[in-house]
């Protein structure tokens, strides 16, 4: 596999620690308000005020350092996590500082850089090394063709602050006005995604229909995908989300 | 104790009661306009819920779904939650420390005038051409501009969100100063009640974050209106969303504490017990506000501007100071004799829906996993656990509980039940399919959704669940109408309170206290039954 970048992954690989976490801490304490408020019932007819302690300083505190303990391993995880997270650093120091299960003897990606450009309602995609760009109309949303593999992305804005959402890579990031936002995603499988991409920050009236398709090409074809383009072959556009929900 | 014969209280006329300054009246009615927000910001809510029942549009066009959102979250935070938190403070705090008045008594009702200001100038925008803001409650540059949202509607909710974060500022100051410097003799800062804490470090929280809001409107409102164009550099943005998470992060807390600090107060009262692990409550509490100050970042890591690393680190944080109140509130209803009056069904309640806004918080405490679900309906479920869960139970164990003590009468319990089991099935049916439908990719403030995605399923039991919330606060609605009208009178003590303002009639006299009993703990009347018992 191409690339070492996974977003998708490092996602999962956190959710699945957070996640039962929070799930058993629920229970447990559903489970004992449930059992307080049903145990600890006045019974009718007991007028004797119940006992009063109201304070156990040294289990309170042994307390206390158990949730501390629970939340340093949390930020020790999330911290690691960042710091095999690759999305934010540019390719280069990616291909180093990225996972090891990268393999550098397969067919290196083609050294993309993709412009996004957010404008209120489209997306732009411009991938300035091979002259083309991908652009949505009013009716139509655009597609962003990538090669399996790392990505280098820069996102920026005409006018008011987007966010480029990719649901199925597990990841955002805000395009604002007069600024570079970089990031990297690793495409992982060669496939079409329709309508995947979302703008996910408000943006005023078309906000909802402010998407986008996602194809991911082996380098070979998109290598032959990009040599058409600038030859004039037309780009993939597909109607956008109409006033009933359907894109036709 | 001497029986005190006062003549029956003539009843005050409108006017008298807006501009009494007793800080009873200005928390009644500050409350009061509060709960009337609630319930329009609770109408938007099901008309959006209804929209987003099927794919397409359907009852409104993306322009008005815009609108409403925007003054849902609005009404909200700015005209419901935030007030109520300042009302609850302003009635109940004097009567606990011992105090016969607030200091600044004309500040407070001044407050008032500006909330009730605020409403006005926000759902004014409704009557105008362009129609009421629609940039979100958030209203982030340059979206919220005069080029990305023209339009005077706009500019009134600017105008609104500055008097409202006044209104806020002048109210908090009247309590802190009140808490410095009117507490009873011997009433000394650790031997207030929980309730009394949970207002102070909320009113500290006040003072701190709102004039950060204050400011980023009011320069906001100068861009809009004139040539400076304030936020207009490559950082004007991010400088923006600095300020109003400076604001908008603590604001939560700031409507969670004074709730948190009823529902302490219903729980220790219907267990028969004093608070348990006071010292570690207040510790808490003040750990809790002074992180929450540090901590607004975390609603920015997909921008790339910040240091992720140590918000997540704040923020995740945050779990020990609260998971403290959870151990206290537990840890009295442990050997205690509990009543199950509807003001405990709500503080139980709290206890089990606030926690899913909790859980939820620590995972997107986490950048990686915000990444993905930020600006999704995972966060609208979160927050609404918090809010709704929170808040909003919290308020409703609060007025159960002082109902009694401020109108003199009893709310229905039979009623009260109805209202607690409708709310609790309305609030999971309503907001859990969030999180499946936002970890799904499902953004936020988006009227319409593709029929090909399979949210339908799950956004209409969501609607479906704000309808059975509507029904049990319809119930609500007529038990309040009853009782007011002529519920069963309550007397002075109805629940063998613990704090001093069960030591005053029902309700209490423009003085507040005849007489007021030794303070030698933060649950004086327990003191008393005990002395006297032994």
């Amino acid at each position: 596999m191409n690339g070492t970048v996974d977003t998708a992954r490092d996602y999962q690989d956190l959710f699945d620690l957070y996640w039962p976490l929070a799930v058993g801490v629920l229970v447990i304490i559903w489970l004992a308000l449930l059992v307080l408020a049903v145990r600890f019932r006045r019974r009718d007819g007991d007028d004797e005020w119940p006992e009063q302690t109201s304070e156990r300083p040294r289990l309170e505190a042994s307390y206390v350092a158990l949730l501390a303990v629970i939340a340093a391993v949390l930020v020790f995880f999330t911290f690691s996590t960042m710091g095999r997270l690759t999305a934010d650093l540019p390719a280069e120091s990616a291909s180093t500082g990225g996972r090891s299960d990268a393999d550098p003897a397969k067919t290196p990606t083609p050294d993309v850089t993709i412009d996004v450009v957010g404008a209120r309602w489209n997306w732009r995609f411009r991938y300035r090394e091979l002259g083309v760009e991908q652009a949505g109309d009013g009716r139509s949303i655009p597609t962003l063709v990538v090669p399996v593999g790392d990505v280098r992305f820069r996102a920026t804005s005409v006018d008011v602050i987007h966010s480029f959402f990719v649901p199925y890579l597990r990841f955002k990031r805000d395009a604002f006005p007069k600024r570079w936002t970089n990031f990297t995603l690793g495409f992982r499988e060669p496939g079409f995604h329709r309508a995947e991409g979302r703008c996910a920050e408000f943006c005023g009236l078309r906000h909802a229909y402010m998407q986008f398709n996602v194809r991911v090409l082996e380098p070979e074809a998109f290598r032959r995908w990009a040599a058409a383009r600038r030859d004039g072959a037309p780009q993939e556009l597909t109607p956008a989300l109409d006033r009933d929900g359907r894109r036709r | 104790m001497t029986t005190v014969v006062r003549p029956p209280p003539s009843r005050p006329s409108v006017m008298g009661r807006l501009t009494s300054t007793d800080h009873k009246h200005v928390g009644l009615l500050t409350g009061a306009t509060a709960l009337a927000f609630f319930a329009i910001g609770g109408l938007i809510a099901m008309v959006m819920r209804t929209e987003l029942a099927q794919p397409g549009l359907q009852v409104v066009s993306d322009e008005t779904y815009n609108q409403l959102f925007t003054i849902h979250g609005s009404t909200m935070f700015y005209l419901f939650a935030s007030p109520m938190a300042m009302a609850f403070a302003l009635y109940l705090v004097p009567l606990q420390i011992g105090a016969s008045q607030i200091v600044w008594p004309r500040l407070a009702l001044l407050g008032l005038w500006l909330l009730l200001g605020a409403g006005v100038l926000m759902y004014t925008g409704f009557l105008l051409p362009g129609g009421a803001g629609k940039a979100g409650w958030f209203a982030f540059d340059p979206l919220s501009d005069d080029v990305g949202t023209p339009g005077t509607g706009q500019d009134l909710w600017t105008v609104s969100v500055i008097l409202a974060g006044l209104a806020g500022i002048l109210q908090a100051a009247c309590v802190l100063a009140t808490i410095v410097r009117r507490r009873a003799p011997r009433m000394t800062m650790l031997r207030m009640p929980v309730f009394s804490w949970s207002a102070l470090v909320s009113v500290l929280m006040v003072i701190t974050a709102y004039p950060a809001l204050v400011l980023a409107m009011t320069l906001l409102y100068i861009d809009r209106t004139t040539s400076a164009a304030v936020y207009d550099g490559a950082m004007g943005p991010i400088v923006y969303q600095h300020l109003f998470w400076f604001f908008g992060h603590p604001v939560v807390y700031i409507v969670f504490f004074p709730f948190l600090g009823a529902v302490a107060e219903a729980i220790a009262t219907n267990s028969g017990k004093r608070f348990f692990g006071y010292p570690f409550m207040v510790a808490s509490l003040l750990i809790f506000a002074a992180l929450s100050m540090a901590v607004w970042g975390h609603h920015m890591f997909t921008t790339s501007a910040i240091e992720n690393r140590y918000f997540a680190l704040t923020t995740t944080a945050i779990l020990v100071v609260a998971g403290i109140e959870y151990f206290d509130c537990m840890g009295t209803m442990w050997r205690a004799k509990i009543r199950m009056r509807t003001s405990m069904l709500f503080a139980i309640g709290f206890l089990a829906l606030f926690l899913i806004g909790g859980l939820t918080g620590i995972f997107v405490a986490s950048p990686p996993l915000d990444y993905h679900v930020h600006d999704t309906y995972f966060i609208v479920g979160h927050f609404h656990y918090t809010l709704f869960g929170g808040t909003v139970f919290g308020m409703f164990a609060g007025i159960y509980h002082w109902f009694p003590k401020v109108t003199g009468r009893l709310l229905d319990e039979r009623l009260g039940r109805a209202h607690f089991w409708l709310l609790v099935p309305g609030a999971l049916l309503t907001f859990i399919p969030m999180f499946l439908l936002g970890h799904d990719g499902m953004t936020r403030r988006i009227a319409n959704y593709g029929a090909d995605r399979g949210w339908q399923g799950l956004n209409t039991m969501s609607t479906i669940g704000s309808y059975v919330i509507a029904a049990s606060l319809l119930i609500f609605l007529v038990n309040l109408v009853r009782s007011l009208r002529g519920g069963p009178r309550a007397g002075d003590d109805p629940w063998e309170g613990q704090t001093l303002e069960w030591a005053t009639t029902s309700p209490p006299p423009p003085h507040n206290f005849d007489e007021l009993p030794p303070v030698r703990s933060y649950a004086p009347l327990m003191d008393l039954r005990e002395e006297r018992s032994s």
